[in-house]
Order: C-alpha cells, then sequence, then structure tokens
C-alpha cells in the first residue's frame, strides 16, 4: 500500500523536517494558505492550517459553513491547490505534487464520498463501484464491497431507483473499491435523514475500524464529534482547536 | 409584468452565455445564408440576362415563313397593333475551315441604316456588342463572333473564307464568299454555348457572324425582329411580359394566316406565269426538235438511198462482170476446143507439110535452083534483050546485025520464053508446088492462122476477160471503198443523229418532267406558314431560363435540411439552457412573474441570436454566393457582368421565417418547464431515470462492451434529441461533402468516360460532300496503309433530328459500315452494370440521355428525320452509357430495312498507333479535300478540362458550408454534454480519471454519433447528389452519377476531421472542469 507512495514521489527529495513541531504523522498539513482570488478580492480560504492526522484514524473535521472545511478537504484530497505550505501525505509532498501525480494520487489512493452522492445516474450501482474498481491498483471485489455496504440485491439498479441512503451507501461502496489509503466524506449525511444518516456514519466507522483506512469526515454537525478518534475544529480558516478522543464512541451512541 | 430587472435578466444572459448564443447565431445564419445565396442566384442571373437583352435590344417576337416574307409582309407586321419596331433581315448558314476542323456560322445580315450610321440609339434590333475593332462600313466586311469556347485564330484585319457546307454553292446566297474581319462582338442573342442545330457541317451552329444585309442575294427576306410596345420595361423572364408578348404574338399569327393567303396567290400567279412561258418555250423548242429530226431523218434517208443505190450498183457491176466473165468464159470454153481444133489441124497440117516442105524444099531448091537458073537465063536473057534491044534500038545496025541481034533477040525471048516457060513451068511447077505448098502452106496457115486466130481470140478473150475483171475488181474496189466510206459517214452521221436524237428527247422530256413536277409543286404550294418565335424560341434563352430555375430548385432542397438541424438544436440548446435555469425560473414563478414574462427571457434570447445570425447570414450569404454560382455558370455562357436584384425581401423574410422557428421552438422548451409548480422547479431535478437499452437485451454483445463502452452506448441512446440532431447535423455535413465531391467527379469524369471509355477511337473524319464513293474509299484506303493508323472504321453519318411533339431534338445517327469491327471503336453498354449492348439487326440504340430527354425506353418507337424531310420511326432497342450529345446507332441491315439502300460512307472512325501523328493525318486529308472536317478528342479532352476549374468553387463553397455546419453540430452538442453531465465529469474526475480517460468518456460518445451520423450522410448525399445532378443537366450532355470510391472517404473522412476539430477545441475546457464547484451545486 505504501509502495505507490514511491512510484509519484520521483522527483521528490525527501523533505527536510522543518525545525517546528511537525509531528511524523501519517497526513501533515504545514502552514497550508489558500487565497482565492475573485477579479480584485481576494478571499482566505485557509490562512494557515497546521495539523497532523495519523495512519487508521477517524478524523472529524468540524466548522461552520464558509470555515474552510470543504476547502481543507479539497486540498488534502488532491482537487484543489494550494497557496503556500505544505502537505504531507505518508512521506509524500503532496503540494509539490504536479497534475499528472495529483491524478494518479486520487487515482489511487483516495475516495471520495460526497454529499449529494454524484452517482453516475445512467450505470446501475454495480457499475458505478465498477467504475472505481476498474481504475484502482489493487482494487476489491465489486461484489463483495456491495454485500459489504449491504447492497447486494440492489446491485442492478440504477440509482434513480435507489433512496437516498442506498445511493450513498452506493458511493461509499465506490469509494472503497479502490482500495484506498484515504477516505474522505465531505457531509456524507447532509441530505439524509436521521436514521439514514447513522447507518451511513456506521458503515464508515466500521470501515474504519475494520479495514484500517484512514477516514476524514467533514461535518458542520457538532454532535459527529464524538465518533472520531481525532477533532479538528476549523474556524475562519485557521484551526482553532484539535481534540483527541481517547474514545470515541461508537455511532449507535450518538445523538443528534 | 416586463420589469426593468427581468429586462435586465433577459439581455444579461446574452453576455453572459455567448456561446450558446453563438451557436444558435452561427447555426441560423449559415442556414439562412445559403438558403439566401442560392435562391438569390436565380433572380440575379434572370434580371442580368433581361437587362443584357435591353441593352442591345433583343427582338421579342420573330417571324419566319416558309417562303420568305416580302415587304408588304413587313408593312403588315408593322401595322399591326402593340408592335413597336420591325426589322426585316436574312440569315444563313455557312461553313469555314479553321486548320482541320470545320465550323458552322449562322450569318445575319445588319440592316442597311445601322451600316450607315443611319440608326440612332435604339434603332438596331438584335444589335451585338462591339468587343474590339468596329462594325462593317461597307461591302465584304463582317464581324465576327468572340467566343472563348471557340478560337478561330481569326483576328482583325483577317479575311474568313466561307464556303455552303452542301452540293450546292453560295453564289445565290451571298453576294461574295470571303470577308474581311472588322471586328469582334458577342449577343444576348447567343449566351450558351451549344446553339441552334444546324443542318450543315457538324450539325450544330458554332459562332454567329454579321454582314451587311446588301450581301444577301435573297429574293426575299428570311426573317422579321419585332418588338413589342411596352415589353423593354418589363423583366423577359416574368409573366406580365409573356401576356404582352402573347397578345402581339397572336395577332401575328392571324396576320401570317392572312397574310399567307395572299401570298400564295401572288406566288402562285407568278410561278404559273413562269410555267406558262416555260411550256410556250418547251413546246417551241419541241416543233424545233421534231422538224430538225425530220430533217435529219431524211437526209439520212437519201444518203441510205444512196449507199444503197451504190450497192445495187456495185452488185449490178457484179453481177454483169459476172455475166460478162461468164460469156468470156463460154466463149473461152468454146473458143478453146476451136483452138484445140485448129491447133490439132495445124499440127496435123504441119505433119503433112512437113515433108512436103521437106519435099518442096528439096523441090523447091531444085526448082528455085533451076528457077535461080532460069531467072538467071531471064535475067540473063533480060539483061541480053536488053541489052539486044538496046543494041536493036540503035539505028545503025545492019540487017543482019538486026537480024542477028533480033535473032538473038529472039533467042533471048526464046530463051526468055522458055526460061519463061521453063520459069513458068518451074514456076509453074514451083507454083504448084508453091501452090501445093502455099496450099499447104496456105492450109497450115491458113489452119495456123485459125489456130492463131482462135488462140489470139482466145488470148483476147481471156485478156479481155481478165482486163475486164481487172478493171471491174479495180472498179468494185474504188466503189466499194467509195461505198464503205460512204456507209462509214452515214453511220457516223446516222450515230450522231441518234444521239442527239436521243439527248434531244431527253432534254426535251427532262423539260417535261420538270414542267410536271413545276406543275405539281405550284399546284402543290400550300399557304406558307408563319413561325411567330418568341423568345422562348431561342436556344440560349430557353436553355439560361431553364437553368435559372433549376438553380431555384436546388434552392429549395437546403432550407428543410438546415432549417430542421437548427431547430433541433435551438431545442436542445434552449431546453439546456432552461434547464440549467430551473431555479431561476422556479424563483421568477415564485415572485409572481406570469409564464409569458418568463419564457420572454428565452424566447427573446432566442429570438435575438436568430434574427441576428439570419440577417447577417443573409447579407453574408447573397454578396458571396451568388456571384460564385453565376461566375461558374458563367463557364457554360457568355454573360456579361452579374447584376444584382434587391434582395431585400428575401433576406429579411429568411431571417423572418428562421427567427419565428427558432423562437417556437424555444418557447416549447420554455413551456415544458413552466407547466410545473414552482416549488418543484426550485428543487433539483430528479436525475434522468436510468434505462435499460434495447442493446442491453442483447446478452452476449453487451457483455464483452466494457462499461465505459457501456455507458456510452446508454447516453447515446436515451437522449434521442440529441442523438437526431448530431446525426442529423453531421449527416448534413457529410452528405452536402458527398454532393460536393460527387459533383466534381461526375462532372469531370464526363470527358474521360465519353472519350476514353466509350469512344474507343482518337479522330472522327467527317468526308466532304463532294467527292464520290470511290475517292471516299480511297481515303479510308490511305488510312489504312499508314503506319500510325492502328485501325479504321468506315460509316454513315447523319445529322438527325428526332421529333418530339412540338419539339426538335438534334442528335447524330451513325451506322458502322463494319458491324465487327464496331464495337472496338464505340462501347455500346448498359451505364449501370456495364453489359454491352450489341447493335440489333432492326431497330436502334440510343443514347440514354435522349431516351429520358423523350420519355422513352426499350420497344417505344422515335420519329426521325435524316436530312431528306422524310421522317421514319425507329424503334428503341436499347439506351446506352453516353455523356455528350445525342447520339443513334443502327445497324447496316436495319438502315437497309428503313431507307430500302445501302448506307453510303459518311465518315470515318480512327485508331491511332502513335497520337502525335493525328495533326498530320488531318491536315492531309483536309488538304487532299477529301474531308471537310476532322475531329480530335484529345483537344476536346484538354478544352474541358479547362472549363471545369470553375466547378471547383462550387464544390468548395459545399465543402466550407458542410465544415460550418458540423463543426456548429458537434461544437452545441459537446456543450451542451459538457453543461449537462458536469457533475459525472467532475466524479470521474475525483475518481482520479486521467484526462484522456476523461475526454474519451464525453468524447467516446460524440465519436460514435458523428460515425453514425457520417455514414448516414453518405446515403443521403448520394440522393443529394442526384438531385443536383439531374436539376443541373443540359439539353445534350449527361453528367452521369457518378461518385467516386474516394469522393466517399474523403467526405468521411472531413467530417470525422470537423469532429476532431471540436473535440480538440473543447479540450481544454473539459480538463479544465472545477471539480469543487461542479460537485458542490445542487445541479
Amino acid at each position: 500500500m505504501t509502495t505507490s507512495a514511491a512510484s509519484y514521489a520521483t522527483e521528490q527529495e525527501d523533505a527536510e523536517p522543518t525545525p517546528a513541531a511537525r509531528s511524523t504523522g501519517y497526513i501533515e498539513f504545514v502552514n497550508v494558505k489558500k487565497v482565492y482570488r475573485m477579479g480584485e478580492q481576494e478571499i482566505e480560504a485557509l490562512a494557515g492550517v497546521d495539523f497532523s492526522i495519523d495512519e487508521g484514524q477517524l478524523v472529524i473535521i468540524a466548522g461552520a459553513s464558509g470555515a474552510g472545511k470543504s476547502t481543507l478537504l479539497n486540498i488534502l484530497g488532491g482537487m484543489d491547490t494550494l497557496t503556500s505550505g505544505s502537505v504531507f501525505l505518508d512521506g509524500a509532498e503532496l503540494s509539490e505534487f504536479d497534475q499528472k501525480q495529483m491524478i494518479k494520487y486520487r487515482r489511487f489512493d483516495v475516495g471520495f464520498v460526497f454529499q449529494f452522492y454524484n452517482l453516475i445516474p445512467n450505470l446501475t450501482a454495480r457499475e458505478n463501484v465498477e467504475l472505481a474498481s476498474q481504475v484502482g491498483l489493487d482494487p476489491l471485489d465489486v461484489d463483495e464491497v456491495l454485500a459489504s455496504v449491504g447492497l447486494a440485491e440492489r446491485a442492478g439498479n440504477f440509482p434513480s431507483q435507489l433512496s437516498g441512503g442506498e445511493q450513498q451507501r452506493v458511493a461509499i461502496a465506490r469509494a472503497l473499491a479502490k482500495n484506498p489509503k484515504l477516505l474522505l466524506c465531505d457531509e456524507p449525511t447532509g441530505a439524509l435523514d436521521y436514521a439514514t444518516g447513522h447507518s451511513i456514519l456506521k458503515l464508515l466507522q466500521d470501515m474504519c475500524r475494520e479495514r484500517g483506512i484512514t477516514v476524514v469526515v467533514i461535518t458542520h454537525n457538532l454532535a459527529l464529534i464524538p465518533m472520531g478518534d481525532k477533532v479538528i475544529k476549523l474556524k475562519s480558516g485557521l484551526v482553532e482547536q484539535v481534540q483527541i478522543n481517547e474514545s470515541p464512541l461508537s455511532v449507535e451512541d450518538l445523538e443528534w | 409584468m416586463f420589469t426593468r430587472a427581468l429586462l435586465t435578466d433577459a439581455f444579461r444572459e446574452i453576455r453572459k452565455s455567448p456561446a450558446r448564443f453563438a451557436s444558435i447565431f452561427a447555426i441560423v445564419a449559415i442556414g439562412v445564408g445559403l438558403f439566401v445565396g442560392i435562391k438569390g442566384a436565380a433572380p440575379n442571373m434572370k434580371y442580368t440576362a433581361d437587362q443584357y437583352y435591353d441593352q442591345y435590344q433583343m427582338m421579342d417576337i420573330r417571324v419566319l415563313s416558309t417562303l420568305g416574307l416580302v415587304p408588304e409582309d413587313i408593312s403588315a407586321i408593322k401595322a399591326t397593333e402593340g408592335v413597336d419596331a420591325v426589322q426585316p433581315g436574312y440569315f444563313t448558314d455557312v461553313t469555314t475551315m479553321v486548320d482541320s476542323t470545320e465550323y458552322v456560322l449562322r450569318v445575319h445580315s445588319i440592316p442597311g441604316a445601322a451600316i450607315a450610321g443611319q440608326l440612332n440609339g435604339d434603332g438596331w434590333l438584335n444589335e451585338p456588342r462591339l468587343v474590339s475593332g468596329r462594325m462593317p462600313t461597307g461591302p465584304g466586311e463582317a464581324v465576327v463572333e468572340e467566343n472563348r469556347n471557340v478560337d478561330l485564330g481569326i483576328g482583325l484585319g483577317d479575311t474568313i473564307s466561307v464556303t455552303s457546307g452542301k452540293k450546292e454553292d453560295l453564289s445565290n446566297t451571298l453576294r461574295t464568299t470571303d470577308f474581311t474581319v472588322v471586328g469582334k462582338v458577342v449577343s444576348p442573342y447567343y449566351l450558351t454555348f451549344q446553339r441552334e442545330p444546324s443542318d450543315i457541317g457538324s450539325g450544330r451552329v458554332n459562332l454567329f457572324m454579321m454582314v451587311s444585309e446588301d450581301e444577301f442575294l435573297y429574293p426575299v427576306y428570311t426573317e422579321a425582329l419585332v418588338t413589342v410596345a411596352g415589353a423593354r420595361e418589363l423583366d423577359s423572364y416574368s409573366q406580365e411580359y409573356s401576356r404582352l408578348v402573347q397578345a402581339v404574338t397572336n395577332r401575328l399569327d392571324n396576320l401570317g394566316t392572312e397574310r399567307a393567303a395572299l401570298r400564295l396567290e401572288s406566288l402562285k400567279a407568278q410561278a404559273q406565269q413562269e410555267l406558262d412561258s416555260a411550256k410556250a418555250e418547251l413546246a417551241a423548242r419541241e416543233a424545233e426538235y421534231d422538224q430538225q429530226i425530220r430533217d435529219g431523218e431524211a437526209q439520212l434517208l437519201a444518203a441510205s438511198n444512196e449507199l444503197a443505190a451504190g450497192r445495187a450498183a456495185i452488185d449490178q457491176g457484179r453481177a454483169d462482170l459476172a455475166t460478162q466473165m461468164a460469156a468470156y468464159q463460154q466463149m473461152i470454153s468454146q473458143m478453146e476446143p476451136m483452138l484445140a481444133q485448129a491447133e490439132s489441124q495445124v499440127a496435123q497440117l504441119q505433119s503433112q507439110y512437113g515433108p512436103l516442105l521437106d519435099r518442096l524444099a528439096g523441090a523447091t531448091g531444085s526448082i528455085s535452083d533451076g528457077i535461080a537458073q532460069l531467072q538467071q537465063v531471064q535475067a540473063d536473057s533480060t539483061a541480053n534483050i536488053a541489052t539486044l534491044e538496046g543494041l536493036l534500038a540503035s539505028p545503025n545496025l545492019t540487017d543482019e546485025q538486026r537480024s542477028v541481034l533480033a535473032a538473038q533477040l529472039d533467042r533471048e525471048h526464046q530463051i526468055l520464053d522458055g526460061a519463061g516457060r521453063a520459069l513458068a513451068a518451074s514456076e509453074g511447077l514451083s507454083s504448084d508446088a508453091n501452090t501445093q505448098v502455099a496450099a499447104a502452106q496456105g492450109q497450115l496457115q491458113a489452119a495456123s492462122a485459125q489456130a492463131a486466130n482462135a488462140r489470139y481470140q482466145l488470148n483476147q478473150a481471156q485478156y479481155q476477160m481478165a482486163t475486164a475483171q481487172a478493171n471491174a475488181e479495180a472498179e468494185f474496189a474504188a466503189a466499194e471503198e467509195r461505198l464503205a466510206a460512204g456507209q462509214q459517214e452515214y453511220d457516223a452521221a446516222k450515230a450522231e443523229f441518234e444521239r442527239q436524237k436521243a439527248e434531244g428527247a431527253d432534254a426535251i422530256q427532262d423539260g417535261r418532267e420538270r414542267l410536271i413536277r413545276a406543275e405539281n409543286e405550284i399546284e402543290r404550294l400550300t399557304e406558307p406558314t408563319w413561325y411567330v418565335l418568341d423568345r422562348s424560341k431561342i436556344y440560349s434563352y430557353a436553355d439560361y431560363a431553364a437553368t435559372a430555375d433549376r438553380m431555384d430548385a436546388i434552392a429549395a432542397l437546403f432550407p428543410v435540411f438546415f432549417f430542421a438541424v437548427a431547430a433541433l438544436v435551438s431545442l436542445t440548446t434552449m431546453t439546456r439552457m432552461i434547464d440549467e435555469q430551473r431555479t431561476a425560473l422556479g424563483a421568477y414563478k415564485a415572485l409572481g412573474y406570469s409564464g409569458p414574462a418568463i419564457a420572454f427571457k428565452y424566447v427573446s434570447y432566442a429570438a435575438i441570436a436568430s434574427l441576428l445570425g439570419g440577417l447577417v447570414g443573409g447579407l453574408v450569404g447573397i454578396r458571396v454566393l451568388p456571384k460564385v454560382i453565376f461566375d461558374s455558370w458563367a463557364m457554360m455562357y457568355e454573360l456579361p457582368e452579374m447584376q444584382q436584384v434587391n434582395h431585400v425581401a428575401l433576406i429579411v423574410g429568411s431571417a423572418l421565417l428562421a427567427t419565428v422557428l427558432m423562437t417556437v421552438t424555444a418557447y416549447l422548451a420554455v413551456r415544458n418547464e413552466l407547466r410545473a409548480v414552482p416549488a418543484t422547479l426550485m428543487r433539483p431535478k430528479a436525475p434522468a431515470a436510468g434505462k435499460v437499452i434495447l442493446l442491453e437485451r442483447i446478452a452476449p454483445l453487451w457483455s464483452r462492451l466494457s462499461f465505459s463502452q457501456k455507458v456510452t452506448m446508454r447516453n447515446i441512446f436515451r437522449y434521442k434529441k440529441r442523438f437526431f440532431m448530431t446525426v442529423l447535423g453531421v449527416a448534413g455535413c457529410a452528405a452536402l461533402l458527398v454532393a460536393g465531391l460527387g459533383l466534381s467527379d461526375s462532372i469531370g469524369q464526363i470527358v474521360p468516360r465519353q472519350y476514353g471509355q466509350i469512344f474507343t477511337h482518337d479522330m472522327a473524319v467527317r468526308l466532304s460532300a463532294t467527292i464520290d464513293e470511290k475517292q471516299r474509299q480511297a481515303a479510308v484506303d490511305q488510312l489504312n496503309a499508314d503506319k500510325a493508323v492502328a485501325g479504321t472504321l468506315p460509316l454513315s453519318q447523319f445529322n438527325a433530328t428526332v421529333r418530339d411533339g412540338d419539339e426538335e431534338i438534334a442528335a447524330t445517327l451513325t451506322v458502322p459500315l463494319d458491324e465487327a469491327e464496331f464495337p472496338d471503336f464505340v462501347k455500346l453498354r448498359h451505364r449501370a452494370g456495364g453489359q454491352s449492348i450489341a447493335l440489333p439487326a432492326s431497330g436502334v440504340v440510343i443514347s440514354e440521355q435522349l431516351g429520358s430527354d423523350l420519355g422513352v425506353g426499350p420497344g417505344d418507337t422515335i420519329s426521325v428525320d435524316i436530312g431528306t424531310g422524310v421522317i421514319k420511326k425507329y424503334e428503341v432497342s436499347a439506351l446506352t452509357e453516353n455523356y455528350l450529345f445525342h447520339q443513334i446507332y443502327m445497324s447496316p441491315e436495319a438502315y437497309r430495312e428503313l431507307y430500302r439502300h445501302d448506307p453510303e460512307i459518311s465518315g470515318i472512325m480512327i485508331q491511332l498507333n502513335d497520337v502525335s501523328a493525328q495533326d498530320r493525318l488531318g491536315s492531309a486529308l483536309i488538304e487532299s479535300g477529301q474531308a471537310s472536317s476532322v475531329t480530335y478528342y484529345s483537344d476536346i479532352s484538354d478544352k474541358f478540362a479547362e472549363t471545369i476549374v470553375s466547378l471547383n468553387t462550387i464544390v468548395w463553397a459545399m465543402i466550407i458550408s458542410a465544415g460550418l455546419l458540423a463543426f456548429v453540430v458537434l461544437y452545441n452538442l459537446t456543450n451542451i454534454n459538457l453543461s449537462e453531465r458536469i457533475r459525472e465529469i467532475a466524479t470521474i474526475k475525483v475518481l482520479g480519471f486521467y484526462h484522456r480517460e476523461v475526454a474519451a468518456y464525453v468524447y467516446r460518445e460524440i465519436f460514435l454519433l458523428t460515425l453514425i451520423g457520417a455514414l448516414v450522410g453518405l446515403g443521403v448525399g448520394v440522393g443529394l447528389h442526384r438531385a443536383i445532378m439531374v436539376s443541373i443537366e443540359q439539353d445534350d450532355v449527361m453528367f452521369g452519377n457518378y461518385v467516386s470510391g474516394l469522393s466517399f472517404a474523403y467526405a468521411v473522412g472531413i467530417t470525422l476531421l470537423f469532429g476532431v476539430l471540436v473535440a480538440v477545441f473543447m479540450y481544454r475546457k473539459l480538463i479544465n472542469i472545477k471539480m469543487v464547484e461542479s460537485l458542490k451545486s445542487v445541479e
């Protein structure tokens, strides 16, 4: 799993750790800034974010709307570039990746789950998962993954024939099928009702625990905080607080 | 309802989505531009021609009469209501030889007043346009047409010599046959490359020339040119014009009938007069003849009699001679025995006499001795006597003496007497003996004499006979000679007489026959027919109008197609737009705006885009296309600069039509959405339900596809509107390419096919009409003997006219005199399939175009006149592939069957071993007078290649418009696809699809649709090509329906290329889709 790190870090020299506080975490954000320019205005989405995440952790990134959560996730997920600072993942400096390397990163190492599922409407559930498995390096078996999310019987249905929760499960299955190092979830339960949301979160937690995937969940719902191993609170583009939950709650025990 | 905010929104929308606006603008611009451009061509063409006709006072009506027109006719025409001016004139067809080619020129007369410079600006009807030089001002001068397709190689100042092209020369037609070319002209009367048919030379008028009317020797006018009052101001090709001219035409027709009767009468009277005087003359001559014959005969008779008499005389002479001879013969035959007798007697006597004589001789001898003695004695005595006497005489004698003397004398006398007596006795003895002898002698003599006499007489008789005979013979000979000579003279004279008699009889008979014929003719003299022809009967005029109409027809094809595509583009674009703005729509509705007000935003968007596009496209189209089309027709026509008709109505109308169409489709798109409740609109649109497509049911096929291919398939078949729009648009592009390239193929193929595949010979020779059969055969033999000639085919060729109701179609009838060799020189075959056709023993094979013009096929009959005036019906046996000019092929047997005599050689087809020898062979044939014209097919090929160069412009125009169409459609499609599936695309980007995989994901669909569209387009293109070919067909030329395989390949290739261009164009946009924003948006 870690061999791929070397495959795209060809032109990288091993970065010298900065003398300042830098833990040897799996994921490392070092003074990351992201500035958007809209015409003449400059909007600082991230104003210097520092944090680190260990492998296999379930991390909740919480914050109000506009705090910079999505931006952070996008940078982490290789979908956006930063303005300054560095990001490290498993030793590789993500922030120095060129477009190609980014694509490879997204392809092999990251699984994404969106708020609005973003399934391909013209493909069946199975095919949607295949979409991901066919690009992965060492993908999981499609049916297995579907079964693990509990959708074995719905494999042949189109998204329009699935409920919201089922669609999200498909999305998760899709993300998992790639066998990624990292699972990024952007408000995964935002469009779902309470019960469904629960089951989705449970699924995520199980995946994290069972498979040892690092899971990062973005949410504005502070009630989810207890479920994470680590909670990073963002405010106005800066890390306000990093909270470590020694014993994170299981999802069933969460109430919101 | 139409608040300022709404209007602001509406107009901002335009600025915000320029690409979308541009799509609609572009597609409407293209469609309207093409339509207007093509539709505008025809009016321009007609207007240009009309102006040209007006500028040179082209006549509105042309009157011809089968008996020509006399001045009274002309005045009558002038006096007809509606007639503005009348110009009588002459025309005739002549040929001239340039190098080895014979050209047919129609010579028109220039009115004397024009020559003298007395006509003002408008006075000269059918005035030509002077291109160089000047008009003739005197005798012997001419102006010749300046035609870029036919170069006579004659410049100003050169002399042109013309001949009649027939057996009769021009001495009764033109004053001179050599003219000095003083100027070059063109005329609106002769716009087309193809001209009227002619009955001399090649069968078609090639050029025209004009000379003063004084050069013509016709006793009557051959034509009258008429202009109609008020016609010039009208458009020649309009209904109004037709009606105005028709009224006058009708009046002139009636006038014709009237005049016809009058003319006939006067003509008949005149003719009768002449006939009568001719008759009288004939009678006189005949009488003379008879008289002379009689005289002659009498003379001959007399001579004959003379000869007969002469012969009779000769015969009589001969008879007489014969009698004489017979008499002589008889005499001789009588004499001969007598002679024999006498001679035998003589012999007898002689035998008696002999011994007697001997005895006698002895006796005589002795007697004679005795006699001699006696005589001597006598003599002595006599002498003595004498002496004695003498002595006695002397007086002095004595008596004694005297007595002695007397005694002596007596003695002497006694001696003498005694001697005398003795003598006497001996004499008596001798005389007895002599008498005996004498008697015997006498007898003998008598007998001899008798015998001699008899002999003499016999001889005499014989001599006489011989002489008589000889004389007679000589006389006879002479007489015979004279008679023979006389006979010869007579024979000669008789022969001469007979000959002249026969001649005279023939001449008289001839004269009589001619009189009879003339009489018959006079009797048959029908009223002359006037042909009142309006402009539509002019070949050029009609042909040109037909061409313009064809352009119109083509113009009708395009809009249907383009507007269909445009409508689809509009529909899909607007639908997309509205989908994107669902929430806005919902918001407006929630705010309480009415449906129409909301719709206004979108409808106005479409309306403005299409109106602007239509106007711009129309203005550009009208500027560019008619000129392009006009200029490419200029290769077939002799035209002045193009003039523009006012096309404002067309442009505005088309633009409005397009706008209405687009607006309606936009409205339809909006209306659907507006039906929904605001809440529905503000919610994200339910993603289109995935459905199982038909293809999926074919399990084995479906399972083989990769999932991305499956996605593509599903996408294609689910979004039907887009499917049709793309396929239609791309098909249109491919169709245009196929049609355009096919146009070039078909037209470019004509000459190579005609002169390479169908005519497999290199030269064609038309033999002179004035040489005889032997000379013609000699020409063939000469050619065969030449090393450069691979083969010759003698044939009989005629300029035939096929009658089809009112119309006449010119065609060439070819009868190959060597049927076995014929297929090596001309390939008769079916165009579709290529199976060869054999010349039938009865019936004819005609060219396909002729068949389709006449509407006939195998089994039908056609009526043909090969120039003799007699119309025969031919049965059509097959239609053969042929591209240029109409052809009829007939076998010699069929010819014999129809015309009851063997076909005579009038032309030769030649195959060469060495094409470079063609000039030498051709010139030799012309110079020797054997050939009247030689055609080199290689020349035709070259010339034709030049003229089709301008075709390329049209082809390029089509390629460009095809490209634009494809580009716009595909761009639109890609745009819509991108914007509609942006979330999908962003998703897969997030999933880590490489750029090329992302591109493939989207483009695969587009390419498949493009491919399908291209293939469909090939089929449509063939149809379009056929439609265009049919509409641009010329009378004599069949373009065929050939599209080369290469053209199809190019069409597909170029279409796909456009697809690639769009893909490349859109690639950047595709790659730069921001994953983040796309995924965040609700919809």
